[in-house]
């Protein structure tokens, strides 16, 4: 018989069910020895000697996110580029595989926009081409993050310097933040099917800021570079929250809000009489919660708080995912199957796991006639939203409780918790729901399935 | 249908027209100059005195972008109005118009009052006729009205609009007083939440 594996998606349920293992000696405000020295300066000095090492393990990585990076330790962007496996966690390989993201980005810059627009003879033409996808991107990137100075636009001297690529957008970025952005944009959406949608300006902006600010060598082309790789793979997990032909399937936006109705449903049934009552449903609010990871709600350090948590989510552990779908495997062979083909792995439709995984899905119903992912990649799309739910249910929750009933849509769509609770408090009960919403599924379906398969 | 102390109404267009500056101007009589862009749809309220009677009207500010289409359904099926909005200094976004129209009458409300509005009248470079949007509002039956959510010229008047259309669909055998909500400036006659 197959060992059962205490992961954090399938503990059995006869244990209580702590969602996510915290490693001790990582927990914030836990009492130390030496009452000298502040907490955050421990874990910063813990964080930078852990990127020291020849191998980065992934637990590593998980609990940092969970417990938060200390902003003055300044690894936030390198302990995300890690989290979105940008980052090698061979040492050795590190500064190879960097450049050569780099290079390949500087090549994409190329190709797609300093050629078409030198090209003298066809560049009228060229532009009218390419403008389709740089027009909206423009529109909406004079609109992200105006509140922040990063973004503002600067004076008409230093504007001279960026130019409207040869009239490729109607007018000129007049910040090179801006243009930055507009290039990572640009290419992405030439690069992919789906092409661009609103959102995803909201979360490269957040993601570039956080890079820019937490970059050692002073470089905004090569920030710009990894941003992209970066974004690049953010997506490849939430793509189908963006992409209109995936809303069909288990894990695209309509089933996400779906889910979220669900679990309101079974867990806060006050709650959702209420929504009932007034002929509410989660789709008119938390899409723009989903969509662009909070960015509309917060900012600042609060919002790079929430999303150390929500991209930790974003990166599940290779060997977690493997042992998940029964597979047992060594270090060096989980890194090596992680690179090529993980996402190609085919799962058994008669493994435990599956049928298990099939139960939760079941528990969802969202849409009929789907059957869960049968690869890892599927698998990992339909289940990192579950903490950003969680979140979500959190937020609706402080909002319900304080509103009067009349106010509640209103007080929805601007919720002022954010100005009441601490964050840190926030994301602590979320895993919480977290928890509450896997015994939920668990408790419905799944134990009577387990306590089957333990006799 | 809600009653008319109540009334539903949701912005509906292609992406950038101005949807979210012309609720904006209506509720808060004021224009930002850089909002964000909408994702899903937004809810906003405010109650008006309509000849001394109480109104709540419920905005419904919907995403523009192709890919929210299929979520904006929510917000528009259920409203007794719909404000239809197109940009004037843009041909693409009056084009779509047809298409939007056929989306609302195959789902929305087959009662409901739909307005289209043309936007950014104040802009110089305009490229839609008033001439050519009156013949589409005529063809489609639907009502037209233009204004400048930045300069706040009509806004008031698309919502005079409505308020008495849905008093005339609900009613139809009373009387309908001529609407005039008051005055923005009134601060006794104008609650504003």
């Amino acid at each position: 018989m197959r060992p059962l594996i205490h992961d954090f998606e399938f503990n059995v349920p006869t244990v209580k069910l702590a969602s996510i293992q915290i490693n001790k000696d990582l927990r914030p405000y836990e009492p130390i020895q030496d009452p000298s020295i502040p907490v955050y300066k421990l874990r910063s000095i813990q964080i930078k000697q852990g990127l020291e090492a020849d191998f980065m393990q992934p637990v590593f990585v998980q609990n940092t996110l969970i417990n938060g990076v200390p902003d003055e330790s300044r690894t936030r962007g390198d302990m995300w580029k890690y989290a979105l496996s940008y980052l090698s966690p061979f040492k050795k390989q590190r500064e190879d595989e960097l450049a050569g993201m780099r290079k390949t980005y500087r090549n994409y810059v190329q190709c797609f926009l300093v050629d078409p627009l030198s090209d003298t003879e066809n560049l009228s033409a060229n532009i009218t081409k390419m403008r389709q996808h740089s027009i909206q991107i423009v529109k909406d990137l004079l609109r992200t993050q105006q509140n922040m100075n990063f973004y503002r636009e600067i004076n008409e001297e230093q504007a001279l310097l960026e130019g409207d690529y040869n009239g490729l957008i109607p007018q000129v970025l007049k910040s090179q933040n801006l243009s930055a952005l507009f290039r990572i944009l640009f290419i992405y959406s030439n690069l992919n099917v789906e092409r661009y949608t609103q959102g995803q300006n909201e979360l490269v902006s957040q993601l570039f800021m956080t890079l820019r600010r937490n970059d050692q060598n002073q470089n905004p082309f090569l920030v710009e570079a990894d941003c992209f790789w970066c974004f690049q793979r953010m997506m490849t997990t939430m793509r189908s929250l963006f992409d209109l032909a995936d809303d069909a399937s288990n894990h695209g936006l309509i089933a996400s809000t779906k889910r979220l109705d669900y679990f309101i449903s079974k867990l806060r049934p006050k709650t959702y009489k209420l929504f009932v009552k007034q002929n509410i449903s989660t789709a008119m609010f938390a899409v723009s919660w989903i969509t662009s990871m909070f960015v509309q709600l917060l900012d600042g350090p609060n919002l790079e708080r929430l999303w150390d948590v929500l991209i930790c989510q974003l990166f599940l552990r290779e060997k977690q995912l493997l042992q998940t779908f029964g597979y047992s495997l060594k270090l060096q062979e989980e890194v090596k199957i992680a690179k090529d083909q993980i996402h190609s792995i085919q799962v058994n439709p008669n493994d435990y796991f599956y049928q298990s995984r099939k139960a939760i899905i079941d528990a969802y119903v969202p849409i009929e006639d789907e059957e869960p992912g049968q690869n890892l990649l599927d698998y990992k799309r339909e289940s990192w939203i579950d903490y950003m739910l969680a979140f979500c249910i959190v937020v609706v929750e402080y909002t319900v409780n304080k509103g009067g009933d009349e106010q509640i849509m209103f007080s929805l769509q601007q919720p002022t918790v954010f100005q009441e609770v601490e964050i840190e408090v926030m994301i602590r009960q979320a895993f919480d729901v977290l928890s509450e919403m896997r015994r939920e599924i668990h408790g419905s379906k799944f134990s009577q399935f387990v306590k089957k398969f333990v006799q | 249908m809600e009653s008319s102390r109540n009334i539903k109404v949701a912005l509906v267009g292609d992406t950038q027209v101005g949807k979210t500056s012309i609720s904006t101007r209506f509720i808060y009589n004021r224009f930002d100059f850089t909002p964000v862009s909408t994702t899903g749809g937004q809810y906003k309220k405010k109650i008006i005195f309509v000849n001394q009677n109480q109104v709540q009207i419920n905005i419904w500010d919907t995403a523009g972008q192709e890919r929210f289409r299929a979520l904006s359904e929510l917000y528009y099926r259920s409203a007794s109005a719909i404000i239809l909005v197109y940009d004037v200094t843009r041909m693409e976004t009056f084009l779509n118009l047809k298409y939007w129209i056929g989306e609302l009458r195959a789902k929305g409300d087959k009662n409901a009052v739909i307005v289209m509005v043309g936007n950014k009248i104040d802009a110089a470079e305009r490229v839609v006729s008033k001439a050519q949007a009156a013949q589409l509002a005529a063809e489609e039956k639907v009502f037209y009205k233009e204004a400048s959510a930045l300069s706040g010229e009509s806004v008031c008047e698309i919502f005079n609009l409505i308020v008495e259309q849905v008093q005339i669909m609900q009613n139809p055998t009373e009387e309908v007083v001529s609407v005039k909500i008051q005055e923005q400036k009134d601060k006794k006659w104008f609650a504003c939440c």
